[in-house]
């Protein structure tokens, strides 16, 4: 039933690419393994040193800390979940147009469709920032939408690969909110140590 | 393979020294700008961004199996801390004689990114140092 879902929403979105070239070269810069990634960072790199007051600084400062350790912590989970569960990509199930009937816009990755590992970082920057500062969180989680959107299009991943991956992220959020917790007063210490060090 | 790390490495470090000019345009970090004026400093960090995208994206397909999501994340935290670290260098040259005055330091003033608005980066260091061997 879910699976039967899946394929039908792929299929919806998949067939739309083909249809107009620069949709689709927007698509595959999207999707890329780079572009969105990069961008994120950039963003959260600026915030690194934005705020009007300090307090507002030492809270993005920390929300960038979060974000940082939830990304890390959802591409450890999605390496378990690689390691337990191999589903095969949409492509190797339905072959590559003209033959088959995905619509191949990208190279053929080979590690496993489900979870989307893009989709669990950028939602883990996205919400982990969103904690801090709830105006740059929502500017960030367009783009996390975006390349979720764009891997189905460019035929790489399946919808539920990318709830999937947007749930480990959700979820590596909150724990690198425990974390930060457990190990309180050490972030503290360290950004009081990169205020010393004027890094912060 | 190596060609892309590389690749990667320097399109980051290009980004982040644009990033990095436009923050110290932003919130007046004399200290770390390579500019007197604010103004250019915004210029250079549009023209390096956009830049070093366009290099990165147009110049080469990268549609291609490469970098691996956590040699992606490593490589952006080396590329934006060897950015900082340029910019530090070469902005504390262009700004050598930026207010030599507060090489007298000044103990009551508690030390932060806020301190570059007046002094290079390896002045704070220095003056920290100092003050932290007066007691």
């Amino acid at each position: 039933m879910i699976q039967s879902a899946d394929k039908t929403i792929f299929f919806w979105i998949n067939d739309l690419a083909g249809r107009v070239p620069i949709i689709d070269r927007f698509m595959r810069l999207m999707g890329t393994d780079y572009f969105i990634p990069v961008c994120m960072a950039l963003v959260v790199f600026v915030l690194w040193f934005a705020g009007r007051d300090p307090e507002r600084i030492e809270r993005n400062q920390r929300a960038v800390w979060c974000a940082l350790i939830g990304a890390g912590l959802a591409c450890a989970i999605v390496a378990i979940c690689n390691a337990f569960h191999d589903r095969p990509r949409p492509f190797e199930m339905y072959g590559v147009y003209p033959t088959g009937q995905v619509h191949l816009l990208f190279y053929e990755p080979t590690d496993p469709s489900f979870p989307s590992n893009i989709a669990a970082t950028t939602f883990a920057f996205a919400s982990g920032i969103w904690l801090g500062n709830r105006r740059v969180g929502w500017l960030l989680l367009l783009p996390a939408f975006l390349v979720g959107f764009a891997r189905v299009f460019i035929g790489v991943h399946y919808p539920f690969d990318i709830l999937g991956g947007t749930l480990i992220g959700l979820m590596a959020t909150l724990g690198a909110l425990l974390v930060l917790r457990i190990t309180e007063p050490f972030p503290t210490w360290v950004l009081k140590v990169m205020r010393k060090l004027y890094l912060a | 393979m190596g060609n892309l790390t590389a690749e990667f490495f320097f399109f980051v470090f290009i980004s982040c020294c644009g990033v990095l000019q436009f923050v110290a345009s932003y919130r007046r970090l004399k200290g770390i700008s390579f500019f007197q004026r604010t103004i250019s400093g915004y210029l250079f960090a549009v023209l390096a961004i956009a830049g070093a995208f366009c290099w990165f994206f147009i110049a080469e397909n990268r549609h291609a199996p490469g970098l691996e999501g956590a040699e992606v994340f490593a490589l952006f935290i080396a590329g934006s801390l060897a950015a900082f670290i340029f910019t530090a260098c070469l902005s504390s040259v262009i700004k050598r004689k930026l207010h030599l005055s507060m090489e007298q330091d000044n103990p009551g003033e508690k030390p932060g990114l806020d301190s570059l608005r007046r002094m290079t980066y390896f002045q704070a260091i220095a003056g920290y140092f100092r003050n932290k061997d007066r007691g």
